[in-house]
Parts: C-alpha cells; structure tokens; sequence
C-alpha cells in the first residue's frame, strides 16, 4: 500500500515536472519572440510642419530644449530629429498650428478651418473672410487678400451702388487685410465702410511691443495691393498706413462692433453693429484672431473711454475709473488701477467672485475693506456718459459716478463662435492643408496687378491716380541709407539662416560613451540601420501606415518620414533607444546594467590585468623619499613600464597590436577561463620595453 | 572616500580666497602666509576652481597637484573620446552657452574606458606622468566640483625649509611641508598600489555609476538572499502608480544597485528642467517632482545616468508606458490640470516618476515588501572603503593594507535587517519558530518520554494526579494513532499547514502588509511549512498502511519541494551574478603568492587551469546522468586535492599551501557551478508546479480524512 501510494505520487510529480517544464520553455519562446522579433515600441511623436500657416516666429526654435528645429527661409524645419526628446512644447506655443506632432503612422489632427471657396467666399454668399482668421497670415498675405477678394466683388457686383443707404462692400476689421480691401475699393469706385471696433486701426499691430520691428512677411511674395509694406517699426508702419487712409479718405467707423451679418432673400447682407446697422452687396470679415470682447449694450459704449483692455495702468492715475466684470482681469485691472492712482468703482452683475481666482479674491476684499476699492455687486452699467456713468444698483436704485475711463471686462468671444453666428461654416481639413500662394490668387482675378510701392508717397500716388514720382534721389540720403539698411539687413537674416543650416547639417555624431547605458543619455552616435531590432521596429511602424492617405506631401512609411526630415545626418541610436524606446519584458532599457567583467589574470604573470590597464598610476604616484623630493630640480615626464618581481618577470612580449577598440555592447557576463589571454587588453607598446622604470628624478633605474 | 565624510549637496567654494584654498590641502596648512602668498601670486602655486566633468589640465611646469575640496578621478580614455569631449567643451566655452541641446553630456566616468584612481581632500598626484603616447589616454577629471592646487617645481623648492601641517591621514607630524608631500605622494602611491585586480574593478564600479557621488545612502539589492519575487517592484508599483525602482541595475558580484534614485551630490536631473517641476527639498537632500508642473519633456530622465527617472504616458492607452493606476492618482490630487493660473499650460502627455524614498509614507514601500531582506539602504562610503586611516610605511603593511574590501561583492554583504532605510515592522522571524519548534519539541519529547521511560510523562502525573495507582497508570500510558493526543497533533498540523496556505492570499491582500512585514510572513510560511508536516509524522505515528498515506505522501512532496524550491531560490541569482568576480579574487590570491613562492604558485596555476577545463566538460553529460557526474567530480576533487598538496609540499609554509590549495578548490567549485547554472535553472521554474498541485492534492485529502474520521462522510 505504501508502495502503491508512493509511487503514484512519484509518478504524478514527474508528469507535472515535464509537462510544467515544456510549457515553460514555451511560455520563455513566447516572450522571447514578443521582446526581440516583435517589440513593444513607443511610436515616436513626428512634426508635421504645415509650411502655408508657419509665420516663421521662432517660437517653436527659442521653446525646444534640444534645438531640433531650425528657422530656413523665414519658416520652421526639422533639422535634428535625433535630438527630439518629445516633449512637444514646439506644438504647444505654435500660435497658428502650424507645428503639430503626432505618432508615426497616425495622422495629424485635423485643422478646424473656415469653409472658404477659391476667392475666401465664405458659405454665406456674399460674405468673405481674408487674413489670419481665414488661415492666411502675414501681412503681405492679407494686404494681397484684401485686393483679391475685392477685385473678385467688383466683377461680381458690376456697376457700384447708388443707393446712399445701400453700401457695395462692408469691412469688418481694420488690420491690413481690410484696409487693403478698403483702398482696393476706392480704387474699383465701390461704396465701402471699413467698421473697427477700438478707436485706433490696426488694433493687433499697434498694440505690439513698443517699438517692435515689423517684417514685410512672407518675403518671398510680392505685394500686390494698394496698402504700403515695409520693415519698419510698428509704430511707423501704422503712421504710414493712417497716412494712406487719411489721404484718400477711407471711411473707417471706429468703436463699432459687429454683432451681427445677415443675408436677406434679396441677397443683401444686413450688417448689425453695436451703434447702426449697414446694408451692404458685400461683407469682408477680416477680423484677425484676436477674438471679439463681449461689449456692453447700454447707451454710450462705443465711446472712446470705454475700452476692452487695459494696458498700462499708470496712464489712469488719479482718474475716476469704472471696471466692469469679475473674472480675473477685471480684478486684477481694478487693483492695478488703485495701485497706479485712480479713483476705481468695480461694477459686476454678479453676487461674488466665484470666477477669479482665490489670491485676486482675496486682494479685491482687502482693497475695499481698506476703502480704496468700491465694489459694486449685483449691479449694471445702464449708461455712459463723457464724463459719468449711471449704474443700476442691486436694490433697483440708480447711482451716477463721475467717471473718466471705463474698462469693460467681460470676456470675449473666440473667433471661431463669433464667426460660426455670422453664419460661417468650419471643416477639419487635413493638418497639411494649403490655401496656396496670396500672389496666385491676386493674379487669378487681377493678371496685371503692380507691386504696391514702399514709399508712401508713392502710394499715395498711385492710390490718387496721379503719376507716380520718381525714384529716390541719391541726394535723399535718409531714403538711401534706409533702403541700404533694410537691404543688407534682409540679405544678412537670409545668409544667415542659409549659413546656419549648412553648419548645422554635417556635424558629425560624437561618440562619447562606450557602453550602451549612457548612450540613452545623450550621446550621439549613429543608429545601426543594420541592427536587427531597428530595422523590424521601423519595418512595422511602415506596416501601421495607411495605405491610402489623401494628403499629398504626407510621407506614408515611416522611412519615408525620416528620409525627409532629414537635412538631418541620421536617426541615432541616442532617440531610438529614447524614442521608440524598445521595451523589454519590464520596459526597462537595461543594456548598460550588465557589469564589465574584469578579464581574469594570465597565468604565470603576477597581474596582467592591472599591468595592461593600470600601469599609468603606478607612475603617476612614485612614493619618492625626502631625500629624493630634496634633490629634485625638476620632474620629468615617466614613462615606463611598472616595478615587476624579478624573479617572475615575463620575458619580453612581441610587440603587441592596438588592443581593440572596448566593445560597444557590455560584456557578455560569463567568461571562460580559456578567454583570459584574449579578453585582456594588451599593454601599449611603449610599456613593453622589459622591467626597468624610471623613477622619481628620472634616472633610469633597473 | 572616508566613511565619515557626510554628502554635501552644495557646490565647490569659489577661488575667491585662493590663498584659503590652497590651505585646505592638510600638507600646506602650516606654512606661513608670507611664503605662501608671493608663490601664489607668481603662478608657482596655481589654485583652480573646476566645476565637475571638466578635465584637470594644468601647465607642464606644475610637477604636482593636490586635491583642496571634492573628488576627482584619474580615468583611461579613448584618445578620440576625450578629444571630441574637450573640443565640445570648447565650442561650448568660445559661444558662452552649452551647445544646442539642455542635455548635461553624459558623466565622463561613464565616458571612461577605466577609472583608475579615486583622488579627494589631500590626495596628489604627479600630472606630468598622465600623459601617453597610446591609442587610450590617461587623464584627470573632476568628479564634482573641486579645488586642485598645483605646485611647480619652484614652489616645491621653496617650501623645503617651511613647517608642514600633518601628513594627509593621521600619520606622524613631519617637521617640513615637502615631506608632508612627500608623505601625500607615498599615500596616495600605497593606496594605488593596492588596487589591483578586484579591487580595480571595484574602484571602477565605484566611480563608473556614480556612487562615489551619491547621496547618503543607495538602495541595493543582495543576490544571494534574493528570492527573485519582484514584491518589492510591486508593492512600489501599488502606493504610486508606477513602479519607481527597477531590478537589474548595476551589478557587482553579488551586488546590484538597483536602478532608482539616489540623490546624487550633483543632482543632473536638477539642471536641465525649465520648468521647476523637480526640485531638491533642502533639508532632506530629496529630490521630488511636482506632478502638477511636469510638462513630460523628459529631459530630466535622459539627464539621469542612472535610470532613476521614467515617463509614464499618461493619455495613451496603447503606448507601453501607459500606467492607469498613475493617471488615476495624479488625476485625484488634481495634478494633471493645465490652462491658465495652473501648473502647465498645456496637456502633458507624460509626466516623470522617480523615487523619492516614499515621502510622507510611514516606511519605504519596496523594503517593507521585501520577504528575504534583500532590499536594503546602505551607505555607499561604507561598502567601498576606499581609504585607509593610516598610511603605511613598510611594504609589508601597505600589502595588507585595507583598500576596497571585497567580501561584500563576493561572499555578499550580510545585512540582515533593511539597512539604512525606513522601516516600519522590524523582523521577527526567532519568534513563530520558537513557538512552532517549541510547541514541536515538547511534544515529541512527550511521546519518546512515553514509550520508552512512561513514569516520567506528563499523561502518566495526568493519570496519578486522577488518582489510579502507579503501576495501572503506568500500563495505561502510550501513543497509538488514534489516541487524544495524537488526534491534537493531527489538529494542530492541520491548522498550521492550513495558515500555511494563507500564504497564497499574503501576496493579493493589503492586510498582511498592514500587519507586519513580509518577512515575517514568509518566516511564518516556511515555519508552519515545516513544523506542521511534523505533527502530522507525530500524528500518524508512521502507521502508514492505508489510504491515508495518500495525504501523507502528498505532504512529502510539497515539503519536499518547498525545501528544494527555497534551496534553488537563493542559489540562482547567485549563480548568474557573483562567480567571475569570485573566480577573480581567488586567482588573484594565487597570484599574490607567486610573488614570494614563484614556483608553488606556477603549480597552483596549472592545476588551475587543468580544472577549469574539466569543469568545461559536465556539458557533455546528458542531465539525468549530471547528478552522478557531479558526486563521482566530486570524490575525484578530493584526490585531486591531496595530489595537489602533496605536489605542493616543500615549495613553500604550510600555511601558504593550505591558502593556495583552497584557492584553486573554491575556483574550481565557482567554475562548476558556473557551467552548471543554466542546466539547473530548468529546475528552478519546476519545483512550483509540484508546490501547489500537491498542496491541492494534500487540501483535498485531508479534508476527506478529517470528515471520515469525525464521521461525517
């Protein structure tokens, strides 16, 4: 019975141990195959740059920690992919989305873009939409737009307008684009009202950096409007552009905001703005991107005190000021007011300042229980007067403030929601999608379009109809020397970006570390297109691409990709081992772990290891006796080879070669004893001349 | 590195005062100032300020230099490497910025083919021998930032006749400071001297990763008490999300020190991050990051050497470092917001993850986990004791001379409780053995007691006491299998081996972490494992002729592989991880003999070798005869051995043949095993799918025992 028992056990215990063995060794192919032939990756994130909607600001270039991106031709390239540690802060502070990145083998986002056709008529007849928010910015872009669509308008309208009421062509914005739109108007004899909603023009440039310099971008593009582009500081270019307007009277309603364009059955738009309403043949938005604030609708809004932004604070100082809002600027704004001077009422409809954040909170209750700060909740502006302002209490009374400046700060509609209640339609397109160069769309309604003249004069000129005057004297010396400037300023940006890119692009890869370990850690040598693993993974990531893909230029493997972002000399091993990041069973790069293993003495010498490697410290640290430190007048150069047992000296080697280049891998971790003679590192030859030395003062001592 | 020199987590001090520099070199503390301020101000004393990573090149007329403050290294390097590296650093000086990138470059100890010394406050070295005309070049590097004074040869001079300040280390005060330098050249000469063979390897370890900069303590893992289990990754992995400490890291013999932060003196991480989300907490020296600013660049995590720092994917499922659990901690303290007036500005696609020794946690999550004890937090100053207290004066003492230990990489470092680190049961693994082999012992002295010396049993006082007379009593004591106190032991090791099978849930549930450590569970597992089974041997009386041996047998074999599986678990790190570095030391004994006694040593070295080679030949035997080839290998060694002794005798002391002869034993024991590794690895992965069918099996049956028994069934 025991017997029996014991050896059913024993038997059961042996089938388990072989059946427990082969599916292990199973399961450890599995792995093995899932780890080496078909590795887990972290697909790399890529640019995809859409060269149409890239400003060229060099945002992206200053942001990037490892300068990967360069700036050629006034737009962004990738020039050193294999720096990339993917962080993707290019993407984030592109202002226009242009720079997006996305896993290879995955499409980009999408660009939620105005439905335009082929002259920015938008989908409501009638009602178009030019410059940045049409997804054509810079102001050469805008200015050639403004003159394009316009051209288009005056061949679909005909004879102008006669009706006083009835305008041909509205202008909502008065940036470049519909200032343009606006002298290309005057030129085609149209009706035309340019409505703006601040009181100066060009809100968005003025409203630049003090003294920014302004450049005429893209550079590569004619300007084939009527409106003036240069370099020049912001400031200046403004001046000229008021010049310009000034000059041929372009009517410009400043303070009016637009809250609505409607089509009527009759084809007429019906333009509704804070203070009238236009009727017109045609509508050009051109808005710029900088978002619509919300406004007021009481009496007196539009006049030049009530203003959307607050920019310098000191110019308030002991003003009576009204703040309306409560949300963070709005607080913020009236304690910079107090702070600055002014006598500030912060009026809000609300009954706290649930929206703002808790230090504002806090700063605005300290203010007004110090008494420098009137709070007024729960009530309303119900009008605004030239120098008062009449609000709406919580308690239905009515109080009047004198008042001198008033800051309305109640948010303000993106573009894209104020656009969408015009009636304008938005679609995702491709990340790649291009409306094309501004010169061919100029060309394609007016084929004999001139360059805009950079002189004002000139343009003036050419804006009244009178002959042009001639070119700039030699004697004019201020011109000559301007244009000189701006000439070589131009020829020194575009050498120097032509320059730095051929720099740039042929630095070799520097090999600095000669384990794999701290190859993660950025070093830079060159990918092993060769590698087995590399040449699967990139194999796989082509296999992930679609195979349809409907946006032309979009590279569809992902060799293809890295072939053209590459002014670039080569993927390295450095954003492999980083980027597509070859996981292991634990996910853990792990190649530098593996110890270098000592090479094991060679028999019959006392200590080859440390006599191949070691041999410099011996000489470097002679223990010298005082005697000798006393005598010494100066300390020679040592070389030679280390202090040896007579007895057990090994007789003069052959002179051996170089010793081989240290593997780029580590070791493997076991090593044969039968491996010692090869595995250790000869000496250099100079070490090798027999067991004499030189000692502490130089004498060659045996 | 002396083990009482504190990490400083601040900088070198600037060369404003060169003159107090100078002085913090212990051999030039005494001179006086109107000797030492003239030599400093015609350059023969020259005193620089290097930041760390730069290499140390002075003029050739400076004959020698001294370390005033922080480490630096002497490293072999790839001539073309160092070329590359100091040209780079050119470019980068000439342009006033680092070039392109907000990557540090990598370490250059890392760069180094060989680090060949370790220099620090008063160490000196000659730097007119670093050159060489080979393919590798010797150089001088800082390893932190450090104050080197060099010394040309006219200060050398100058200084003959001006009093000293100590010898570097505590050695006799010599009267003049040129034979205090002396003194500091002769040290550090001993000091490079001993290094040699495992000792290079180890000072090269020591200055390759970093440790000799690391913070005050590294987390290391001791193979040869390591179980494998990956619990300590685990429980990490369960407090935060994603694990932050990776087995594997670097390995020495039977060290690894694991791949998880040790708050470095340099801190790399710090420097490159634009955006303050990983910051040094100043009075604790950790460095954490903050969650709600990491933007997920991770330049902080290739700035890292030392694997410490990981990007955890945080919005893509199918990417392989995707971790929910992460996301979803970091989304519960709200530290995944972006837009204005938060941390960030846009989405972060990944964010860092990196050990910062569980803050604000009672204890350290993967140390507590740890079952075996191997995961402990030792100093790094105390396991590479690099430098003497006392400088040598005889050859003789400088032979012995206590440089870079090597007993805690070969024979294992021998920390029984976690080290330095926070903990917070402490083990008490003496106590449910003492209990259960005290329980055992008592009643197993019981039934010797009454079958053969009944008068002296407990049941024989039980049944005097209940009044019977001594002879009846007497004839009424003894032990059958189905008396009371067998039925107890049969209960008994029931209810052990059933808390043993509690084990199973031990790894699943919060509760047996909360209760104690790991340890202890797994000392109660394999206490319960083992003293149960023999209650039930008691219990049974080995009347072993029914059905009920079934369970019996069933126990055996879950014994029986548990002992064999605990066996082969602490046997196989060990075997793929200390051997060559063993092997080494051992040979480099062999070696250290042939110095005096040539010709014993050449013996040695030839029997040696003729052993390795047989070693070689186990793979030839198939594997259900290699147990039969290692005992008869092992009779053989035993002849094998007295040949050895026998040809040894007379060329050299007794106890210089006793060492050799055990060297070339233990080498050859290593090399066998060696080669027998990856054959007994299949083992390893079988022993379990014995454990717990059996433990089924064993569940099962005696279930049916018990309830047939009770006479339920």
């Amino acid at each position: 019975m025991i017997t029996t028992a014991f050896l059913t056990i024993a038997i059961a215990a042996a089938t388990l141990l072989t059946l427990g063995a082969l599916y292990d060794d199973r399961k450890a192919r599995r792995r093995h195959h899932l780890a080496v032939v078909a590795p887990r990756i972290e697909v790399p994130l890529v640019h995809s740059i859409n060269d149409d909607r890239c400003i060229g600001c060099e945002a992206c270039v200053a942001v990037c920690p490892t300068k990967v991106l360069d700036l050629v031709n006034h737009k962004v390239v990738v020039a050193r992919f294999d720096q990339c540690v993917q962080c993707e802060q290019c993407a984030n502070k592109c202002p226009t989305t242009a720079l997006v990145m996305h896993r290879l083998g995955e499409q980009p986002s999408t660009l939620t873009v105005p439905e335009l056709d082929d002259h920015f008529q938008t989908s409501v007849p009638g009602q178009y939409l030019i410059g940045e928010v049409a997804g054509k910015p810079l102001v050469k872009n805008a200015a050639n737009l403004g003159r394009a669509v316009v051209e288009h308008i005056a061949r679909q309208l005909g004879a102008p307008s006669t009706s006083p009421e009835l305008h041909d062509v509205v202008i909502v914005g008065s940036g470049p684009a519909g200032l343009s739109a606006g002298l290309t108007c005057l030129m085609r004899k149209l009706r035309v009202v340019v409505l703006e909603k601040e009181h100066i023009i060009s809100a968005t440039v003025s409203r630049y950096p003090k003294g920014k310099h302004f450049m005429a971008e893209p550079s590569n593009a004619p300007n084939l409007s009527y409106l003036p582009v240069f370099d020049a500081s912001k400031e200046a270019l403004v001046a000229a552009w008021q010049q310009v307007v000034d000059a041929v009277a372009l009517p410009i309603n400043r303070g009016e905001a637009v809250e609505s364009v409607k089509r009527g059955d009759d084809g007429i738009l019906t333009v509704k703005t804070t203070v009238a309403t236009y009727r017109a043949r045609a509508v050009i938005l051109a808005t710029g991107l900088r978002g619509k604030p919300r406004l007021l609708a009481v009496p007196g809004a539009n006049l030049e005190k009530v203003q959307s932004r607050l920019d310098d604070p000191e110019e308030f100082a002991g003003q009576h000021a009204l703040v309306v809002g409560g949300g963070d600027s709005a607080l913020e704004a009236a304690t910079s007011l107090v702070d600055a001077g002014a006598t500030v009422t912060l009026s809000y409809r609300g009954d706290g300042w649930s929206r703002a954040k808790a230090a504002n909170q806090k700063r605005v209750a300290a203010y007004e229980a110090a008494g420098r700060l009137t709070v007024l909740l729960k009530s309303n502006v119900a009008e605004f007067t030239a120098d008062q302002v009449t609000i709406k209490l919580a308690d239905g009374g009515k109080r009047t403030i004198p008042n001198q400046q008033a800051f309305v700060l109640i948010g303000a509609d993106t573009p894209v929601a104020w656009l969408e209640n015009l009636g304008v339609r938005f679609v995702e397109r491709p990340h790649l999608y291009a409306l094309g160069s501004t010169e061919d769309v100029v060309r394609r309604v007016a084929p004999d379009a001139a360059p805009c003249p950079r002189d004002v004069a000139q343009a003036i000129a050419v804006l009244q109809g009178r002959p042009t005057a001639r070119p700039a004297k030699p004697g004019r010396l201020r011109t000559v020397v301007g244009e000189v400037v701006s000439k070589v300023d131009r020829a020194a940006h575009d050498v120097w970006h032509e320059v730095g890119t051929a720099v740039h692009a042929p630095i070799a890869p520097i090999v600095d570390a000669p384990s794999g370990r701290h190859r993660r850690a950025g070093s830079r040598a060159p990918l092993d297109w060769n590698d087995d693993s590399v040449v699967q993974a990139i194999d796989r990531l082509d296999e992930w691409a679609p195979s349809s893909t409907k946006v032309e230029r979009r590279p569809r493997t992902a060799r293809e990709h890295l072939d053209r972002t590459v002014p670039v000399p080569a993927l390295t091993e450095h954003s492999v081992m980083a980027v597509l990041h070859t996981h292991s069973k634990d996910g853990k790069d792990r190649t530098g772990s593996v110890p270098r293993l000592p090479a094991p003495p060679v028999a019959g010498v006392p200590d080859a290891h440390a006599r191949g490697r070691v041999v410099g410290t011996d000489t470097i640290a002679q223990v010298p006796n005082a005697d000798e430190l006393a005598a010494t007048r100066s300390l020679p150069r040592v070389t030679g080879a280390p202090r040896q047992p007579a007895d057990l000296a090994a007789p003069p080697r052959p002179r051996a070669p170089a010793p081989p280049p240290p593997p780029r891998r580590a070791t493997p971790r076991t090593m044969a004893a039968t491996d010692s003679v090869t595995a250790v590192q000869a000496p250099p030859a100079e070490f090798d001349d027999g067991p004499t030395q030189l000692g502490w003062t130089g004498e060659r001592r045996s | 590195m002396s083990a009482a020199v504190a990490p400083q987590f601040d900088a070198a001090p600037g060369a404003a005062d060169p003159l107090a520099a100078a002085r913090a070199v212990p051999a030039l503390a005494a001179v006086p100032d109107e000797v030492l301020a003239p030599l400093l101000a015609t350059g023969a004393i020259a005193v620089l300020t290097l930041p760390r990573d730069t290499i140390v090149t002075t003029d050739s007329r400076y004959a020698m230099c001294l370390v005033a403050h922080g480490q630096v290294s002497l490293a072999l390097f790839d001539r073309a490497a160092l070329t590359a590296r100091l040209a780079h650093r050119q470019r980068d000086a000439a342009k006033g910025e680092r070039d392109g990138t907000l990557l540090p470059p990598p370490p250059l100890a890392h760069v180094a083919l060989r680090n060949l010394a370790l220099f620090t406050t008063g160490d000196a070295w000659n730097p007119t021998a670093l050159a060489s005309d080979g393919t590798d070049a010797i150089a001088a590097f800082t390893l932190t930032g450090a104050t080197v004074v060099a010394l040309a040869q006219a200060a050398l001079t100058r200084l003959r006749d001006y009093p000293g300040g100590g010898a570097a280390h505590g050695d006799a005060r010599p009267a003049h400071a040129h034979a205090a330098l002396g003194a500091a050249l002769a040290h550090t000469g001993a000091r490079l001297q001993a290094l040699t063979g495992v000792r290079q390897e180890l000072l090269d370890f020591y200055l390759r990763n970093g440790l000799s900069l690391a913070g005050p303590s590294v987390r290391v893992r001791q193979l040869d008490r390591c179980i494998d289990c990956k619990q300590c990754e685990d429980a990490c992995e369960e407090r935060h999300g994603a694990r932050r400490l990776t087995l594997g890291g670097f390995e020495l013999g039977l060290v690894d020190v694991v791949f998880t932060c040790r708050t470095c003196t340099d801190a790399r991480c710090l420097s490159p991050c634009e955006h303050d989300a990983i910051k040094r907490d100043a009075t604790t020296g950790e460095v954490k990051i903050d969650e709600s600013r990491c933007i997920g660049c991770s330049l902080c995590a290739l700035s890292c050497p030392y694997g410490a720092i990981d990007m955890i994917n945080v919005a893509e499922p199918d990417m392989p470092s995707w971790k929910p659990a992460f996301k979803a901690r970091l989304e519960q303290d709200g530290r995944l917001a972006f837009g204005p007036g938060k941390g960030r500005v846009a989405p972060a696609r990944r964010i860092a993850n990196k050990c910062d020794h569980c803050a604000g946690h009672a204890d350290q999550a993967c140390i507590a986990a740890c079952p075996t004890g191997a995961l402990v937090e030792v100093a790094p100053a105390a396991l590479f004791v690099e430098r003497p207290a006392v400088v040598p004066t005889t050859p003789r003492a400088r032979k012995r001379l206590v440089v870079l230990p090597t007993a805690p990489f070969t024979e294992g470092l021998r920390v029984t409780d976690a080290g330095l680190a926070r903990i917070r049961a402490r083990r008490l693994s003496w106590l449910p053995w003492l209990l259960g082999l005290g329980a055992f012992v008592a009643v197993l002295a019981e039934v010797v007691l009454r079958r053969y010396a009944p008068t002296l049993s407990v049941s024989y006082r039980l049944l005097r006491a209940d009044g019977l007379e001594p002879e009846i009593a007497a004839m009424n004591v003894s032990y059958l299998a189905g008396s009371k106190l067998a039925l107890t032991c049969g209960y008994v090791g029931t209810a052990l081996m059933v808390l043993s099978m509690a084990y199973v849930l031990q790894r699943r549930t919060g509760w047996f972490h909360r209760t104690a450590s790991n340890q202890f569970w797994l000392d109660v597992h394999l206490m319960t494992g083992i003293v149960g089974p023999l209650f039930i041997v008691l219990h049974s009386a080995l009347r072993l002729t029914t059905w009920v041996s079934v369970p019996f047998w069933s126990m055996t074999a879950v014994v029986l592989s548990g002992v064999l599986g605990r066996y082969l678990y602490t046997l196989v790190p060990s075997l793929t991880a200390s051997h060559d570095l063993a092997i080494l030391e051992q040979r480099r004994l062999v070696s250290d003999v042939a110095a005096d006694h040539p010709e014993a040593a050449a013996t040695a070295q030839l029997e040696l070798e003729r052993e390795a080679s047989h070693a070689e030949r186990s793979w030839q035997v198939g594997l259900a005869l290699l147990l039969g080839w290692v005992l008869l290998d092992d009779l053989r060694r035993y002849w094998a051995r007295r040949r050895l002794r026998r040809a040894l005798r007379g060329a050299a002391p007794r106890a210089v043949i006793r060492r050799l002869v055990r060297a070339v034993d233990r080498v050859v024991f290593y090399e066998r095993r060696k080669v027998l590794a990856p054959r007994s690895k299949a083992l390893l992965k079988a022993w379990k799918r014995v454990h717990i069918p059996f433990s089924m099996v064993l569940l099962v049956t005696m279930l049916v025992h018990i309830g047939i028994a009770l006479g339920l069934v």
